[in-house]
């Protein structure tokens, strides 16, 4: 399946939309928006507002998120900004801060 | 061939600066910037639309935009720029296209040609050869000439010259401008495409 990968060592500024999956090891700033997945392993940063199908947070994402089905927030995983999802996971060793809009 | 872990999809457009300190693979859609110190890869289908820095760059897509590779730029059969490329050594295969002009450090290609070569007389025949003079000077006293005219920093003229009207050593001086300008593409492609010829 295709999907891309932005490693550790790289940094976008600016914004980035497609339909395939996204997973972020480096830093993103501006805005994110894809059809599919974005996947922010630990170590992974966005300081965006991100719109998705689905988010999994093991890493940091500052800005506003808005997804058509899951978001979940894995231990470890960090998340500053407010949140508009169908469905919200937040693990045990997780930290959150914004409201929900369900 | 360069292997990335970093690549962007073909879905993917990205509007703004993508720096990078590992391989890229880049098969998307790019407005904006391209800086890293590492190679970069713009894939068959990808198209860049903007200034594209890296160590080593290979183009299998399409850039329209400069591109500067610091150890090389490669442009691929599939591979289409539209813009300027500064490089040491630039590849361009059977099909590849480039559309703009290209910059390259003359001083390392004649340093490499002339290592091939070996001794003065090549050199002075590599001078010849960048002057766009046709055939290389094999007359060691027509070699010491052409060593000594192409320079544009020393514009000094010999003592024949002074007697001369300004204005005349002047236009000859920018006419010597103009050749020197061409050199460079002269002698990379020269360096490129005829290694062997001794």
């Amino acid at each position: 399946m295709a999907e891309t990968i932005i490693g550790s060592n790289i940094s976008i500024d600016g914004e980035i939309s497609g339909s395939d999956s996204v997973t972020v090891l480096g830093t993103v700033r501006g805005r994110l928006s894809v059809k599919d997945q974005v996947t922010i392993p630990q170590g992974g940063r966005i300081e965006a507002d991100v719109e998705a199908a689905s988010v999994e947070i093991s890493g940091v994402i500052e800005g506003n998120v808005a997804v058509s089905d899951k978001i979940e927030i894995k231990s470890g995983g960090l998340l500053v900004g407010d949140v508009k999802a169908a469905r919200v996971l937040i693990a045990d060793g997780a930290t959150f801060k914004g409201n929900i809009n369900q | 061939m360069v292997t990335a872990r970093t690549r962007i999809d073909a879905s993917h457009r990205i509007e703004g600066t993508l720096e990078a300190g590992e391989p890229v693979s880049f098969g998307g859609h790019l407005v904006g910037e391209v800086i890293s110190d590492a190679p970069f890869v713009v894939e068959v289908d990808a198209i860049v639309e903007g200034e594209i820095h890296a160590t080593e760059v290979v183009i299998l897509g399409t850039v329209v935009g400069t591109v500067e590779g610091i150890e090389s730029v490669t442009v691929g059969a599939t591979g289409q720029v539209a813009g300027d490329i500064k490089t040491r050594a630039l590849h361009l295969h059977a099909g590849g296209r480039v559309q703009g002009q290209v910059e390259s450090a003359v001083s390392v290609a004649r340093r490499q040609a002339n290592r091939g070569r070996g001794a003065s007389r090549s050199s002075s025949a590599a001078r010849g050869a960048a002057a766009h003079r046709g055939r290389p000077v094999t007359a060691p006293k027509a070699a010491t000439q052409a060593q000594d005219s192409p320079p544009v920093s020393k514009p000094k003229r010999s003592s024949k010259s002074k007697g001369k009207a300004k204005s005349s050593s002047k236009r000859s001086r920018t006419a010597r401008n103009e050749e020197v300008e061409l050199s460079p593409e002269v002698v990379e492609l020269d360096s490129l495409n005829e290694p062997a010829k001794s």
